[in-house]
């Protein structure tokens, strides 16, 4: 079963084109790495997943639902890339109204807002205001939330940004753990390693359109690395150049 | 349209909270504590004028009652437009939307969420105030209370619409634009409602817009008719009544529709 399928999707903002024909299927269990440089699309991709954007023409369905549905949206974990955190209230309490949002049962939601802020590492900021927390700091809290009443699917938009080598390895545990519980995991990033070591498909997206999609091995051609094949995809010219 | 009643809720709790972290929310506090202070010494104010060289102590409460009530009518409905007009627009800028909205609810979920805790402070605020008045027009000056009563309801019924109007609008307008809105329409209604009470002639859309538009001050002045003797046009009660409950009910229910149709991701911040 697909948890995720883009049926010819496009996206339009106007006259422009952000999302050009885009097929996708991601089976359940899988872990999709969604690559490509600024405004190549990526953002928009999930956001027609979340049913934040509409698609101009074809159709996307989350677990088998419409994304405007919330039965769509059932055990998803979310981490954007600019993570919007209320200031004002305090870390233990934003995980908490996450948890009930995410149908966490009322009297299970202490025991889980506990689970995941000792996994994320916030033990000893779980009082205090997320306002006066690191970038760093933010971005764990960003994981917690997204990690809370352990997701089916997790969305992940630039997972690393902000967080330290520490703090990186950590995530990449975070996520791993969350697959080997047949989470299907998809991963907006630029990091290429992070993504390598994550997820075992890509898509490649340049100015909205697919230009390579398949396992690793796939995409990635013999005698040269994710990075090669990156710039390969993306600047033909530089990869050429490179490669001379 | 789905409203989910646990997670409306939560996000309505979250919403009051988000309310009263705002710097508008003191001043709207001590503006009504003011207002309430000149409330107190307004209602005992006496005129002793002469008439034909005989002292008479003319009641002015009729007057400064009606007076006062339509200042806080339009304050009141005001402040509902204005709290409503960024408290949906807002968490989209901030981002927090994306997260709320990421988690199974419905999007008219989450912005009756926002209205209502948009309205409990705004409402609050009005019950507050036109609850003093009514308070300090029948016990000092002896007007019966039942009027007030209805003006009051009539007073919350109008902060529902424009919050609403206000919280749909900040969704397709800057902000700015939304609160000039808001501001521009309370007034342009009351000086409407106002015009056709004095028995002033309307003509074309200001015509329409007296006759079906949300009665601002019309409910406030047809609720308030037992205080007044003589005077004002006669405003007909129950077409006012039910043009303010049609309006309400109808505002909402028009917000509800569009946020779950829109495309949401043009109002996040770039």
């Amino acid at each position: 079963m697909s948890v995720i399928e883009f049926a010819g999707v496009r996206k339009d903002y106007g006259s422009r084109t952000a999302l050009e024909t885009m097929d996708l299927v991601l089976p359940k269990g899988a872990a999709l790495g969604l690559l490509g440089p600024n405004g190549a699309g990526k953002t928009t991709a999930l956001r027609l997943i979340l049913g934040m954007a509409h698609p101009s023409a074809g159709r996307v369905t989350v677990q088998g639902w419409d994304p405007l549905d919330p039965e769509a949206r059932q055990g998803l974990g979310y981490l954007p890339e600019r993570l919007g955190l209320p200031t004002h209230m305090a870390v233990e309490g934003y995980i908490g109204l996450h948890a009930l949002l995410a149908g966490v049962p009322e009297k299970s939601v202490a025991a889980e807002v506990d689970r995941v802020i000792e996994l994320t590492g916030l033990t000893g900021r779980r009082s205090d205001r997320i306002g006066v927390l690191s970038k760093g700091l933010a971005q764990r809290v960003g994981f917690a939330q997204a990690l809370i009443g352990d997701p089916k699917l997790l969305l992940l938009d630039e997972p690393s940004s902000g967080l330290d080598p520490i703090g990186m390895r950590q995530a990449r545990e975070w996520i791993s753990s969350a697959q080997d519980r047949g989470c299907t995991v998809l991963i907006s990033s630029h990091l290429l390693s992070e993504v390598e070591r994550l997820c075992d498909r890509l898509v490649v997206l340049k100015e909205g359109r697919v230009v390579a999609q398949g396992s690793i091995q796939e995409v990635v051609h013999e005698g040269e690395d994710l990075e090669d094949a990156f710039v390969r995809l993306i600047n033909p010219l530089a990869g050429a150049g490179g490669t001379q | 349209m789905r409203i989910e009643s646990r997670p409306l809720r939560w996000l309505t709790t979250q919403a009051v909270r988000d309310a009263s972290q705002r710097r508008l929310v003191p001043a709207v506090l001590v503006i009504s504590v003011l207002s309430l202070f000149m409330m107190d010494s307004c209602t005992s104010c006496n005129a002793n004028v002469v008439v034909q060289g005989e002292p008479q102590t003319m009641d002015l409460s009729s007057l400064a009652g009606l007076f006062t009530f339509g200042l806080l009518a339009i304050w009141s409905i005001a402040l509902a437009g204005l709290l409503a007009s960024d408290h949906l627009r807002e968490i989209f800028e901030d981002g927090s939307a994306t997260l709320w909205l990421a988690r199974p609810i419905s999007r008219p979920t989450l912005a009756l969420g926002r209205l209502l805790g948009s309205l409990i402070v705004s409402l609050g605020a009005a019950l507050l105030l036109c609850g003093g008045a009514s308070f300090f027009l029948s016990i000092r000056g002896g007007l019966p209370l039942l009027p007030a009563i209805w003006a009051t309801l009539s007073v919350l019924l109008s902060c529902v619409t424009m919050a609403a109007l206000a919280m749909m609008a900040s969704l397709f307008l800057p902000r700015l634009v939304a609160v000039l809105m808001v501001f521009g329409g309370v007034g342009l209604m009351a000086v409407l409602n106002l015009a056709a009470a004095a028995g002033r002639p309307l003509a074309g859309l200001y015509y329409v817009l007296h006759q079906f538009g949300p009665p601002i001050l019309s409910a406030v002045m047809a609720a308030l008719s037992p205080w007044w003797t003589t005077g004002p046009v006669e405003i007909p009660l129950w077409d006012v009544a039910l043009r303010s409950i049609s309006w309400a009910l109808g505002s909402l229910v028009l917000l509800l529709i569009v946020f779950d149709q829109i495309e949401l991701s043009r109002l996040e911040a770039r």
